[in-house]
């Protein structure tokens, strides 16, 4: 029996980038289910580890505190005294908003108990507090 | 018939394959944007209740936690206190009422995440509720 020796057909240059393709397409739709496009927050603003299994809703007011206390909205800072009269417009409704705080974990409890107090002072009953899940260190 | 034959009918034109390389820059932009753009961190919640929210839950006083900055515990009216939160476990419910509310007065220069902790860890001692008061005068001592 005679065995004719397999030709090899050229390949073109497209069939050797086929695995490739495969492997890429994967890492998209990986990254694409399992990673979540979100606003980018404020780097400097480390937030405080818990071992809460609760997730963060969509709360209506997000406002933001880095380790100074200094509270912004939206990227923008707020300033002290005007914090009071910039927050009564997102909050004078009928049934308050939800209302979530990014703040950094080593704001001191004072400049958090300020801000608390304007809430609370606008009708907000639950206030909460962005952390991440893990060890706190 | 074929096109060699008859000059009416054109031989049938040969069907270019598409190139790989255009798919393959598109696909990789595409991965580049949601590798660089999303984000894997899972944020979770801890929500503090208002006293007047929490009021309605309880009609006992409260009992009075102060938190110091370093982490020190101590229970307002006895002289029960620790030097750190995280020593509090279950012997020591003793001192304390479980079924009444909580409320943590943390002094002004605690930390947030040490506020956080202590109200965590005071839940999972076995307080089932427990809030945030306000924090103490500079002049108080725990």
């Amino acid at each position: 029996m005679h065995l004719q020796p397999h030709r090899r057909t050229p390949r073109s240059v497209d069939d050797n980038l086929i695995p490739l393709i495969n492997i890429v397409f994967l890492l998209l739709i990986f990254f694409m289910i399992a990673g979540q496009i979100s606003q980018i927050q404020h780097r400097d603003i480390q937030p405080p580890a818990s071992d809460s299994d609760k997730p963060v809703g969509r709360p209506e007011l997000v406002l933001q505190m880095d380790s100074q206390g200094n509270v912004s909205r939206d990227g923008s800072p707020v300033a002290p005294d005007l914090l009071d009269n910039t927050l009564a417009s997102a909050l004078d409704r009928d049934t308050p908003p939800t209302v979530a705080i990014y703040a950094d974990k080593t704001a001191s409890a004072a400049s958090l108990d300020t801000l608390f107090d304007v809430l609370r002072n606008h009708g907000i009953t639950t206030i909460t507090l962005y952390s991440i899940a893990g060890e706190d260190r | 018939m074929t096109a060699t034959t008859g000059n009416t009918l054109i031989a049938p034109r040969r069907r270019r394959s598409i190139g790989l390389t255009a798919l393959i820059d598109v696909v990789f932009i595409l991965l580049m944007f949601y590798m660089l753009t999303s984000t894997f961190t899972q944020w979770k919640a801890v929500d503090f209740l208002s006293p007047s929210a929490s009021k309605s839950q309880t009609a006992d006083r409260p009992q009075l936690v102060i938190l110091g900055a370093d982490g020190s515990l101590a229970l307002h009216g006895t002289d029960f206190a620790l030097a750190s939160f995280r020593l509090l476990d279950s012997r020591h419910l003793q001192a304390f009422d479980t079924g009444r509310a909580v409320v943590v007065l943390p002094q002004p220069d605690s930390s947030l995440q040490t506020l956080v902790s202590a109200v965590e860890h005071l839940k999972a001692v076995g307080f089932d509720k427990v809030t945030l008061g306000k924090t103490l005068d500079s002049t108080e001592t725990p």
